[in-house]
């Protein structure tokens, strides 16, 4: 009970001094982003089909980035969380591979202003993905799990500037796995037997030759005042290869969404210094 | 500092091109000879049994390869196809299209048929039989329970199968019809040879391939049951399995399980086999091809492809004299068997 006491007297006594520290950091917004994405897609498992299936690609995302407190390196930091799916078709038509995937990342890139209103940043991220795909037609491979972490790269530039009165930023950000784990069955195993406990040699190392892909958004924001239209076109690249089963999955989709800088701000305090994640 | 991030994007940019470049799938054309060449492929990669069989699949591609010509409708190429893929001697390998399912039927059309259901639904129990699903069961006059599953592209759950069971409680002994049953899903047979079974029991192994090469294969690995809880019912009495040719994949499955259960006999004739699990897979014009590709053997190691003999002593075909007066002489073996 004592101690309770003393906690609240060196709490109550430093307050004032914490407030202070507060009004000399900058505000930092929130940088979010609503995505919908709609294109083509295109998959092949081997362990489902030898035969690419093409389809279309749908997507939705939720991303958020905002810049550090860090008073040494002018760094960003957000994450994003995806839900995608996907309905393709063999060449002949009379087969659906059915795709579904629940995605997220974090992410920190540290940035630089190159030149006035060209900036770029580079870092790394750690992701993960969980889903399926489905074969209806199949015996017993009707369907092949999705899973991986991993970590990587991720870079983007953005030229932030005015079209006529308009202001825009129009970025390109990329990324690409280096490391990390993913699942496959063996070559011929059946789920079926996975479930009768055969576990072995399901995870695998993920590395560039292993398991690579390329994440990249092209994008153009256009603010409107309060709200900021995104537009944008989004290529996603992914192969890999573990157990003599090869899996591919490419889609190119366009991109439209709303971003809008999300703070918290004290009203009463007039002089607050905002630090945006990317403008 | 800004040269030095210029130079990390320049780096990190033809890394990202060349990371996406994808790993190569073997493609063939939709042409009659692109496709007959990936149906040769898929076979060739994922079929399990070219050992046991005693299958030259290269000779047997020598063989069809030149009937193959730009000027074959899709019927003669189907044709074609069909008649290689019966050299596998394989009731679970089909080619299907949009006009025709293939299938090899020697392994059970050259055999007697050992069984007619009627013989029995109205000599043996009087058309007084219950079903549940698509299984018919009743008591014998003999105060043996009977029990016929046809099927298991359906399946029980546990608390049918209790049900069915309790309601036999009162017989001395069951007998467990598989005879026509053609298989289906492994789970629905695994259901129900866990009601007659009280410590685990390894009843088989499974295995898979590894790669593309005719012997790359995993190590076995046992398939082991654990009995039910309490809560279920669990048959000790003494039991029979009767089978015939068309005791097919799943069903010769559930028999291969619950011959190693101590005391189960089993009478009537040689299943059919199919001992391979099957996959599907495609060819480029959409036609799909199944085939075994999974290995499963019995708990003594023995492939059970060609089928599974019955317990010594408990052979017997359907005699036709005795099943025009009524008799289905498998049945009553089975029967003589579990009374004494």
């Amino acid at each position: 009970m004592f101690q309770l006491i003393r906690k609240l007297i060196i709490l109550t006594a430093t307050l004032p001094f914490a407030a202070l520290l507060s009004a000399q950091e900058p505000v930092r917004p929130v940088s979010t982003a609503w995505m919908a994405e709609v294109g083509s897609s295109h998959l092949a498992d081997t362990y489902l089909s030898p035969i690419r299936y093409s389809g279309m690609h749908y997507g939705l995302t939720y991303s958020r980035l905002q810049a550090m407190k860090s008073p040494l390196l002018p760094c960003v930091q957000g994450w994003d969380l995806g839900l995608s799916f996907d309905k393709t078709r063999n060449r002949a038509g009379n087969a659906t591979i059915l795709g579904a995937r629940l995605e997220g990342s974090w992410r920190m890139m540290r940035r630089w202003h190159l030149a006035k209103g060209f900036q770029a940043g580079v870092g790394g991220y750690a992701g993960a993905e969980f889903g399926a795909l489905y074969l209806s037609r199949n015996s017993n491979n009707p369907a092949q799990a999705i899973g991986a972490v991993c970590v990587g790269p991720e870079a983007f530039v953005q030229w932030t500037g005015k079209l006529k009165k308009l202001p825009l930023a129009v970025r390109w950000q990329l990324s690409s796995p280096l490391a990390g784990a993913f699942f496959c069955p063996n070559y011929g195993e059946l789920y079926y037997e996975i479930q009768l406990g055969n576990r072995s040699d399901l995870v695998h190392f993920a590395w560039p030759g292993s398991r690579r892909s390329v994440r990249s958004l092209l994008s153009v924001d256009l603010n409107f005042g309060r709200s900021t239209l995104r537009l944008g076109y989004s290529f996603n690249a992914l192969s890999s290869k573990a157990n003599n089963v090869t899996s591919r999955r490419i889609s190119h989709a366009a991109v439209v969404g709303i971003v809008c800088d999300l703070v918290t701000l004290n009203p009463r305090k007039s002089d607050a210094n905002i630090l945006p994640a990317y403008y | 500092m800004r040269t030095s991030c210029l130079h990390i994007i320049s780096l990190l940019l033809p890394l990202a091109v060349a990371l996406s470049a994808c790993h190569p799938i073997e493609e063939f054309p939709a042409d009659n000879s692109g496709n007959f060449e990936a149906l040769w492929t898929a076979v060739d990669e994922h079929y399990c049994f070219f050992a046991e069989k005693d299958v030259d699949w290269n000779r047997i591609r020598n063989q069809y390869a030149p009937l193959i010509t730009a000027d074959l409708s899709k019927q003669q190429l189907f044709g074609v196809c069909a008649d290689m893929i019966n050299e596998l001697r394989d009731g679970h390998t089909n080619l299907s299209s949009g006009f025709q399912t293939s299938y090899y039927r020697k392994w059970w059309s050259d055999y007697p048929q050992n069984y007619d259901a009627r013989l029995i639904e109205e000599n043996y129990l009087n058309f007084e039989y219950s079903q549940l699903g698509n299984v018919t069961y009743g008591i014998l006059p003999q105060n043996i329970g009977y029990i016929a599953i046809p099927s298991f592209n359906s399946g029980l759950g546990n608390g049918n199968i209790d049900w069915i069971l309790s309601s036999m409680a009162s017989a001395n002994a069951l007998i467990i019809d598989l005879r026509d049953n053609g298989g289906g899903s492994m789970s629905y047979a695994e259901t129900w040879v866990r009601h007659f079974i009280r410590q685990p029991l390894t009843a088989g192994y499974i295995q898979h391939k590894t790669g593309p090469a005719h012997d790359a294969f995993d190590s076995p690995r046992p398939i082991t049951f654990e009995p039910l809880s309490a809560d279920n019912i669990i048959w000790i009495k003494p039991v029979a399995i009767l089978t015939n040719r068309s005791t097919f994949s799943a069903a010769n499955y559930m028999t291969m399980c619950m011959r190693s259960i101590p005391g189960v006999i089993h009478v009537g004739a040689t299943t059919g086999g199919g001992a391979g699990m099957p996959i599907t897979l495609e060819l480029p014009n959409g036609w799909s091809i199944r085939m075994s590709a999974v290995r499963v053997y019995d708990s003594q190691m023995h492939i059970t492809e060609h089928g599974i003999e019955p317990t010594a002593g408990c052979a017997v075909d359907l005699d036709p004299a005795q099943a025009l007066q009524g008799h289905d002489s498998i049945l009553d073996l089975a029967i003589t068997k579990l009374s004494k």
